[in-house]
């Protein structure tokens, strides 16, 4: 029986998109056996959207339609998704989702962090709120400091050089034998490629 | 009973919008809907910056930083493996091309009758970079070639041509058109093809 494939799957604590594309990756994983190596990516949301008090109009009417999009689509998975109120820094709870994963809790973490974000209720960026939602994950929370301060850096920091040298741009981002597959919407074309493997 | 219009916004210049044509027209024909074409002039240099390159592809100037050259790289790849999959050709270009003539084309065609073949041959020739659409005489020679009126194109693209283009693009961008493609079906906006599944969802439900 043949290694099942590897699947790279970059997200952000952030990202809307990111969220909605939790349950469908799984299921492609599911169906098609393959193994998802997420990996968590903080964007700078002000080079790709432009910072609050620079936006232009046509950046201003694309986040508007990009927070309906993502509300539509959020209706059949039954998630809510309120747009936040202004941009954060998720360095720290994307370091959380790295930390979560190695003791293996990364579903659970994401499905508390991201539902508690799209709800407003969570600063992405405070380090308390944080290793409260750790621990809400049944993940030991002793180590976080020390890895928020120190390996989970140099972990996140390795994470987006090698993102950004394969040419990730945006997230999510899946990639499979070197072929970048941005968004959902291209989950279709990645579950043929790999039917076709 | 009137039928459901589906608006559709498309730029020549958008190698994204020729690849929805197929789809929407589609679509259109099996739900006996109006389909009302659009043209939508994208500002490429204001979101993606702008470079030129030579035959060879290097960088002959460039205003465009890291992050804008990955998402460039990574919408030529996306739309070279759709095109492949689909026998189309799309052929990189080498510098961003003002699409405004060849929009106002499509209005002057579609006064006239069928737009169709004028609006295919100009989608598949520019991807083929047969077709300079930023040059009025040409524009012209493919109206002719579709069976419309190239000769009165000059006067149509200096007057009330112009006109008709910039009141358009004034009043896709208050209906929150950002993007191409788009599409609007009962004041319900969607960006890019990926969504026509969802505009189908909504034809069936009505």
């Amino acid at each position: 029986m043949s290694e099942p494939s590897t699947v790279i799957a970059y997200i952000d604590l952030k990202s809307p998109y990111s969220y909605l594309a939790l349950t469908p990756a799984r299921h492609l994983a599911w169906d098609c056996g393959l193994t998802l190596d997420w990996r968590p990516l903080s964007l700078d949301l002000n080079e790709m959207v432009g910072a609050v008090t620079e936006r232009s109009p046509r950046q201003v009417a694309k986040l508007k339609y990009l927070y309906m999009d993502a509300r539509r689509l959020a209706e059949p998975q039954g998630l809510t998704i309120r747009a936040p109120k202004q941009v954060y820094d998720s360095t720290v709870a994307n370091i959380g989702m790295l930390y979560a994963q190695d003791q293996g809790a990364f579903f659970d973490y994401t499905q508390i962090a991201y539902a508690r974000f799209f709800d407003r209720a969570l600063d992405p960026g405070d380090a308390e709120a944080v290793t409260a939602i750790l621990a809400e994950a049944g993940v030991d929370t002793a180590g976080f400091a020390a890895f928020l301060a120190g390996a989970g850096q140099t972990r996140l920091a390795a994470l987006a050089e090698e993102a950004l040298a394969q040419g990730v741009f945006g997230v999510p981002t899946f990639i499979h034998d070197g072929e970048l597959f941005w968004g959902t919407d291209r989950l279709p074309l990645l579950r043929a490629r790999l039917e076709n493997a | 009973m009137t039928r459901p219009v589906l608006t559709h916004y498309f730029d020549y210049k958008s190698s994204y919008a020729y690849l929805a044509q197929e789809a929407t027209f589609a679509l259109a024909e099996q739900y006996d809907i109006e389909l009302v074409l659009v043209p939508y002039t994208i500002d490429i240099p204001g979101y993606l910056g702008s470079a030129r390159v030579d035959a060879a592809g290097n960088v002959l100037e460039e205003q465009r930083n890291a992050h804008q050259w990955r998402r460039v790289r990574y919408m030529y790849m996306d739309c070279r493996r759709e095109a492949n999959r689909r026998g189309l050709t799309i052929r990189g270009t080498h510098k961003i091309f003002d699409s405004a003539i060849a929009n106002i084309g499509y209005l002057h065609a579609r006064r006239q009758g069928d737009f169709r073949p004028y609006h295919d041959r100009v989608f598949e020739r520019f991807w083929k970079r047969e077709l300079d659409i930023e040059d009025p005489r040409a524009i012209a020679a493919v109206l002719d070639e579709s069976g419309l009126d190239g000769r009165g194109f000059a006067d149509f693209l200096a007057g009330p041509g112009r006109e008709e283009y910039d009141r358009l693009q004034a009043e896709a961008i208050a209906a929150g058109v950002f993007g191409i493609p788009s599409y609007v079906f009962d004041g319900e906006l969607f960006w890019g093809a990926e969504r026509l599944p969802r505009v189908r969802e909504r034809l069936m439900s009505r």
